[in-house]
């Protein structure tokens, strides 16, 4: 039976078999299959999902394209900023609006934080 | 054992029969259609030109291998007497589920079946959807028409997507200039929520979609390619699409008062109980439930009903999950019984999720029970009352 099923393949399926045979018997060898296998039950893809899907992921994910647009824009050497030239910096609302982001995350890492320690 | 009927293998039969134990329940589902559909595949059919089959598989291939398929028509179902008939058939049952989606008549609104014989749409199904396809193919300028007749229908941004594709689809054909794409609405805004209105009233804009509000679709008259609305105004096309009145069930159910005036069957909103009876349940498009006619809304009842045949309190919230795609970007209508939608903003990652929701639609049929804990994060997650006025 397996004779005549391996006669029927071609050669580039009888190759890309061989290949995904030999991964197989690795991840055997390994554990992986095993581990794997007990792996796959649903509380522990509940849980994953919860702790990789929150609140906080999806909204960093929405803002990926734009945190990385912004990142790949900054200077390769931005020139340093000392506390006169802060304040001379604070009259660009671009600068105001960034700071105004990082206050935020500032303030809601802090409820976070003391949520967490007490 | 207790014996289930299911009445059509749609999103929401499908899922719920998949989703019962089968040391526990014996279940039949009833379809007169060999191959379920994937209904949102026909934007992508209509519009991208995609391949109808990728949106089309056997019913039989979907269902869990204990699962009895019987490929007939429901004639009428009693429920006093537990009692199905098909053309061919009569059955009875333990419990019921009725699962028979929305009844779109085509015939309601004068001129609609002429158009949809002429032109394709993509409410009907892949056939119909490929058929558009090939009518945009030849459009060569002038009005696209896309019109609503009734509030009430599936998926409620999906004529805002059909105008979004349509778009970006002329543009590609070089035609941007020559064919204008017309969006006709019952509402006052350009989507039925004010907030979700304001957010892709820019994007339309950009896209030189023009939007027709308090638009109402009375008549078309298909001599003179026009279509006139209740409000009295009248629009001419070259090509339309008007997305016809939806209704309940067709076949008969006794006893009569458990339809409403539109036919849709009465059900408690959280249970999906028939009203009146213990051992009937109805899900999905069918149903009177106050919430989008969304696969959404069927999936998640059918995990509900799944849930209360096993013996646990469960309750649908209501929740709705209607992805909005624009040219490159997308958002999620999320409501629920207590919540209007929620402001959601346009991103390329919410597309991306739109991307994968569709992709893994076929496994989400077959394996359920896989991706129930996989959606209850997301679904916990976006919950409107957790997004709150800030949105998402
Ligand atoms: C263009 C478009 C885009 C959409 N996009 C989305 C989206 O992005 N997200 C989303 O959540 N929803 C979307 N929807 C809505 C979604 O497809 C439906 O809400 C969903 O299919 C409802 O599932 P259902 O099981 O209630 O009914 P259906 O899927 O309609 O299934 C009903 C089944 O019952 C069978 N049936 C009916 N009458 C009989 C009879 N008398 N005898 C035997 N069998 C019968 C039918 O053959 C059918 O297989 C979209 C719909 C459209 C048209």
């Amino acid at each position: 039976m397996a004779s005549k099923v391996l006669e029927e393949l071609s050669e580039n399926e009888t190759d890309a078999l061989k290949k995904t045979l030999c991964f197989l018997m690795k991840l055997n060898e390994m554990g992986i299959l095993d581990t794997l296998n007990h792996l796959l039950e649903p509380e522990v893809i509940g849980g994953l999902s919860s702790l990789i899907l929150n609140k906080g992921t999806l909204k960093l994910l929405d803002n990926v394209d734009t945190l990385l647009k912004s990142l790949g824009e900054v200077p390769k050497e931005p020139k340093e900023v000392g506390v006169f030239g802060l304040l001379g910096e604070l009259r660009d609302p671009d600068v105001k609006r960034g700071l105004g982001f990082v206050i935020a995350l500032l303030r809601s890492l802090g409820k976070a934080l003391k949520s967490n320690f007490s | 054992m207790k014996k289930v009927v299911i009445l059509g293998g749609g999103g929401g039969g499908a899922i719920l029969a998949n989703l019962l134990p089968k040391d526990e329940f014996d279940v039949t589902v009833i379809d007169k259609k060999e191959n379920h559909v994937f209904l949102p595949g026909n934007l992508f059919i209509a519009f991208m030109g995609h391949k109808k089959e990728r949106y089309m598989k056997p019913l039989k291939e979907l269902l869990k291998p204990h699962i009895k398929f019987l490929h007939d028509e429901i004639i009428s179902l009693d429920l006093n007497e537990r009692k199905i008939k098909t053309k061919g058939k009569e059955i009875e049952y333990d419990y019921v589920a009725i699962a028979t989606g929305a009844h779109l008549d085509y015939d309601a609104i004068s001129g609609n079946t002429e158009l949809l014989n002429k032109f394709g749409d993509y409410y009907s199904g892949p056939e119909n959807a490929a058929k558009l396809h090939n009518t945009l193919m030849g459009m060569k300028e002038g009005n696209f028409v896309i019109a609503v007749a009734d509030p009430i229908y599936m998926c409620p941004p999906a004529p805002q997507k059909g105008a979004f594709l349509s778009s970006k689809f002329f543009a590609k054909r070089g035609l941007k200039e020559k064919v204008k794409v017309i969006l006709a609405l019952p509402f006052p805004h350009a989507y039925s929520s004010k907030v979700i209105s304001d957010i892709i009233e820019p994007e339309l804009r950009k896209e030189g979609i023009e939007v027709h509000t308090f638009f109402t679709v009375d008549s078309i008259d298909t001599k003179n390619k026009k279509i006139f609305s209740v409000e009295g105004e009248e629009i001419n096309y070259e090509v339309a699409v008007v997305i016809p009145i939806h209704e309940g069930p067709e076949y008969e159910v006794k006893p009569a008062e458990v339809k409403d005036d539109s036919n849709y069957i009465k059900i408690d909103k959280y249970t999906s109980k028939v009203e009146g009876f213990d051992d009937a349940y109805a899900i999905g498009d069918c149903t009177n439930a106050p919430t989008s006619k969304s696969g959404v809304t069927a999936h998640l009842q059918a995990e509900t009903v799944a849930s209360r045949l096993q013996g646990f309190d469960a309750k649908y919230s209501g929740r709705t999950n209607c992805p909005l795609l624009t040219n490159g970007t997308g958002l999620f209508i999320i409501s629920d019984y207590d919540h209007p939608p929620v402001p959601v903003k346009l991103s390329k990652f919410k597309r991306l999720m739109e991307d994968l929701f569709v992709a893994t639609y076929w496994d989400a049929i077959r394996y359920p029970e896989l991706w129930e804990p996989i959606f209850k994060a997301y679904f916990e997650a976006t919950n409107p009352e957790v997004l709150g006025k800030e949105g998402w």
